[in-house]
């Protein structure tokens, strides 16, 4: 009863600074949560114990960063809405952590001054500058500046596959290096945050096994079993699975072209039927078709419910980019207008290199803190509970 | 002197009638249009009032009796203002009686009572339970008069009636009728209505049989009640050892009424009540965001406090589902303290539904009234002579309601007698 509920004294120190990144970040509705925990309810991705989203609202107001910064739960959250559309106060839980989620690629991942780089528009000339600067460094390296290759269109004729190396690989790999340091280090606080200590926790099946763990997760993640759950929001279900497969596809084409190329040595470009080039062009008419989807309910979509960020249109507008771009350039290299086809490349280049290069600093990074918070809860077995309560 | 000294006060509710008696008793000619057959308004259809816990028609009886007594009050049930024209200290009014059917000038019979077999739903216990097409809406109904429902009675029904009332208790042919009076001033004391419940589509009124609200609770409770007093669920007529209490049903709510309705926390602690004294060993939860029990109110949720039957859960209900077999709604919740969301069945859950001013189904034609963003009335801000009284301008609870009453009759009052 609560009269007779242990009165415990709860010093709150709040982190201001931090409560002005969230509501920066998209987060500038929680205020008007009254913590009535409607949305912990209506949620149907959330453990009976100790649930999502009601307890990350209080926590996101009253400052506690520390909390939030080890809580896995920001990271079950797909951002179905439901709970935003129940709210009674409009203060969209929902967006709430997702601003949240961008607090964490902006500050999660050393050096931080990428992640303020990809946190606002004002940032942009700096983000596509590196590598502008960095492509037409390997250019002038090469001596291609102003002097359009001769003969058949042939890239590396263009930009020499050394160049273009020094500038994917060493960026890539240094943000992948920077990445993994911090996915170790958050899955530490993980395993010390309170919910995954909370007593009571029912055991799921998986618990305490990593290797069924990764494989539910990597099970979970392919059939977007999640997604799935989503009331509100059952168009991303469709749309990010487009988009998840595409992009599979076009990553997988790409390590089977390195293999064909380095391995069998066979030198590019490859012919039409050639299984790189194949997963490229159905990875991209997955993507787009993701895509559209997606930005399509992004525009339409209702104010009340959700809006979305910066970090959100970036992550859309650059993958689309990158997908129409290469397929342009593709086109122009068939048609044969060289000066285009060469050019329209270092556009394609650029735009990759603002999804790969900064990955670990944008939207893009969900996908790597989001399979640790999934691996943690099957790991921990906070996720039994879901299924009991949907079931 | 205004060259019209008269009032109208629109709605027979404890308001209305509060204000009536009050302008009549300081020597004001007064007008009282009732929609219903009968007077006393939401507050007759309570079980007991917050927090004395008597009986409505304490109050009521002598407030009546007020009215029933005094030659200066006009009362028009089965009414509605039609128009109101003219302005401050001249208004016109146009009032239609709708038929009742029923004349007064003959009793009627238990020849007639028999005349009538078609049952209607009886609206005054929230449709419940059901009536015949000819009733006395309740039992101290004033007036003291029967109505009929002529649309719902066969052809033969009629024709008996008719051969029953050769001295005119009953006239079928009865038409609508128009009255046009002046007056100075006007009263607006319509009222509210529950919020309608259907509309909160994820806690399962209207599809969980076992799910109702605050209003059917008092009516369960009432001796005068579907139930006579007895505290029985609807799904079967068992008594519900396990009750659940859901506060802000739509109330402090966005997508449904963004204000507090302000009187349902005390409704739902004097529910709690009822339960605890109508069934043995019962027990009740009241889950609630905040509970909210202004000024002295605060000593009843105390002493509740101490009954450990009763629990107090903070975490709003966002969903209820009904168990196939038993019929028991299922509610679900998160507790908030410690944080652990619960699915629990009960026996019966009352939703404590919020207060809706019922001005906004019905306007009056006429005159350009000022609402806020909620719906209530704002009096006059230039100086009209139209006013508001009791829960038409904010959620209150009866005492509050009497005393806003003799206010706006005190500002009505200095435009008759300008």
């Amino acid at each position: 009863m609560a009269a007779e509920q242990k009165q415990k004294t709860i010093k709150v120190d709040p982190d201001l600074d931090f409560i002005r990144q969230v509501n920066a970040a998209g987060g500038d509705t929680l205020k008007k949560c009254f913590q009535c925990a409607t949305c912990s309810v209506v949620c149907n991705l959330t453990p009976d114990n100790r649930p999502f989203p009601r307890k990350e609202m209080i926590w996101a107001s009253w400052g506690l960063k520390d909390k939030l910064v080890k809580d896995p739960d920001v990271w079950l959250c797909h951002q179905c809405n439901d709970c935003s559309v129940k709210c009674p106060r409009g203060a969209k839980p929902g967006d709430t952590l997702a601003a949240i989620r961008n607090y964490l690629f902006k500050n999660l991942t050393f050096p931080r001054f990428l992640g303020t780089w990809m946190s606002e528009p004002k940032y942009l000339p700096l983000v596509f500058g590196v590598p502008i600067i960095l492509l037409l460094a390997a250019l002038s390296a090469a001596g291609t500046i102003g002097k359009i290759p001769e003969g058949e269109i042939e890239f590396s004729k263009f930009l020499p596959h050394g160049g273009l190396y020094a500038v994917f690989i060493s960026s890539t790999h240094l943000a992948a290096l920077f990445l993994l340091v911090s996915l170790v280090r958050f899955w530490k606080m993980l395993g010390a945050s309170d919910v995954s200590s909370a007593v009571g926790n029912s055991r799921g099946a998986t618990a305490g096994d990593l290797r069924a763990s990764v494989i539910a997760t990597v099970k979970e993640i392919l059939t977007h079993a999640k997604f799935g759950k989503c009331d509100e929001s059952k168009h991303r279900y469709l749309g990010h699975l487009g988009i998840m497969y595409g992009f599979l596809s076009i990553a997988i084409g790409t390590g089977i072209a390195f293999f064909m190329m380095y391995g069998l040595r066979i030198e590019p470009p490859f012919g039409q039927f050639t299984p790189p080039k194949i997963l490229g062009h159905l990875g991209i008419i997955a993507l787009v078709i993701g895509l559209i989807l997606v930005i399509r309910h992004r525009l339409s979509g209702d104010e009340k419910v959700s809006k979305s960020t910066y970090q959100d249109w970036y992550l859309l507008v650059v993958l689309l980019t990158v997908a129409v771009t290469g397929e342009l350039v593709e086109l122009v290299r068939f048609a044969g207008i060289a000066w285009l086809a060469y050019w329209g490349y270092i556009v394609h280049l650029v735009f990759v290199f603002a999804l790969l290069g900064y990955f670990p600093y944008s939207k893009f990074a969900h996908i790597f803190y989001r399979f640790v918070a999934i691996l943690h809860s099957k790991y921990t077995g906070r996720d039994a509970g879901v299924a009991d309560l949907a079931a | 002197m205004s060259a019209n000294g008269k009032i109208l006060v629109i709605g027979g509710g404890i308001s209305g009638i509060s204000a009536a008696a009050d302008a009549a008793e300081l020597g004001c000619e007064v007008v009282l249009v009732e929609k219903e057959p009968y007077l006393g308004g939401r507050v007759i259809r309570m079980n007991q009032y917050f927090p004395k816990l008597c009986p409505p028609t304490c109050g009521m009886e002598i407030n009546v009796r007020r009215i029933r007594q005094n030659p200066r009050i006009k009362v028009y049930t089965l009414s509605e203002v039609e128009k109101i024209s003219g302005q401050a200290g001249d208004y016109t009014v146009t009032i239609r009686v709708n038929p009742r059917y029923v004349t007064g000038k003959q009793p009627v019979t238990q020849a007639h009572l028999d005349a009538v077999a078609t049952e209607v739903p009886n609206t005054f216990n929230y449709g419940m339970d059901k009536t015949k097409a000819l009733f006395l809406p309740h039992d101290a109904a004033y007036p003291p008069l029967y109505v009929l429902k002529k649309d719902a009675l066969t052809s033969e029904e009629s024709q008996r009636l008719k051969n029953a009332s050769p001295g005119g208790a009953i006239d079928l042919d009865m038409k609508d009728e128009r009255i046009e009076v002046k007056v100075g001033a006007v009263i607006i004391a319509t009222g509210w209505r529950p919020y309608d419940a259907v509309r909160l589509d994820n806690l399962g009124f209207g599809r969980c049989v076992n799910v109702i609200t605050n209003v059917m609770m008092e009516r369960l409770a009432a001796l005068s009640g579907p139930t006579a007093g007895k505290l029985l669920r609807p799904s079967d007529g068992k008594e519900p050892a396990k009750v659940a209490f859901v506060q802000c049903a739509g109330s402090r709510d966005e997508n449904h009424l963004p204000y507090c309705s302000a009187v349902c926390c005390m409704g739902s602690l004097k529910q709690a009540r009822y339960v605890r004294e109508k069934v043995a060993d019962s027990k009740v939860t009241i889950f609630y965001i905040d509970i909210r029990t202004i000024g002295r109110f605060e000593k009843f949720y105390y002493d509740l406090l101490e009954d450990p039957n009763i629990s107090f859960i903070k975490g709003k209900v966002a969903k209820i589902t009904e168990d196939p077999v038993t019929r028991n709604p299922i509610v679900e919740a998160e507790e908030v303290i410690p944080g652990k969301k619960l699915s629990e069945q009960f026996d019966m859950v009352v939703l404590a539904t919020g207060i809706v001013p019922s001005i906004m189904d019905s306007p009056i034609a006429g005159v350009n009234l000022t609402c806020d963003s909620d719906g209530f009335l704002v009096d006059s801000p230039n100086g009209g002579g139209i006013f508001g009284a009791g829960c038409v301008k904010r959620p209150l609870d009866v005492s509050r309601s009497v005393k806003d009453a003799t206010a706006a009759v005190m500002k009505a009052i200095q435009i008759v007698r300008r």
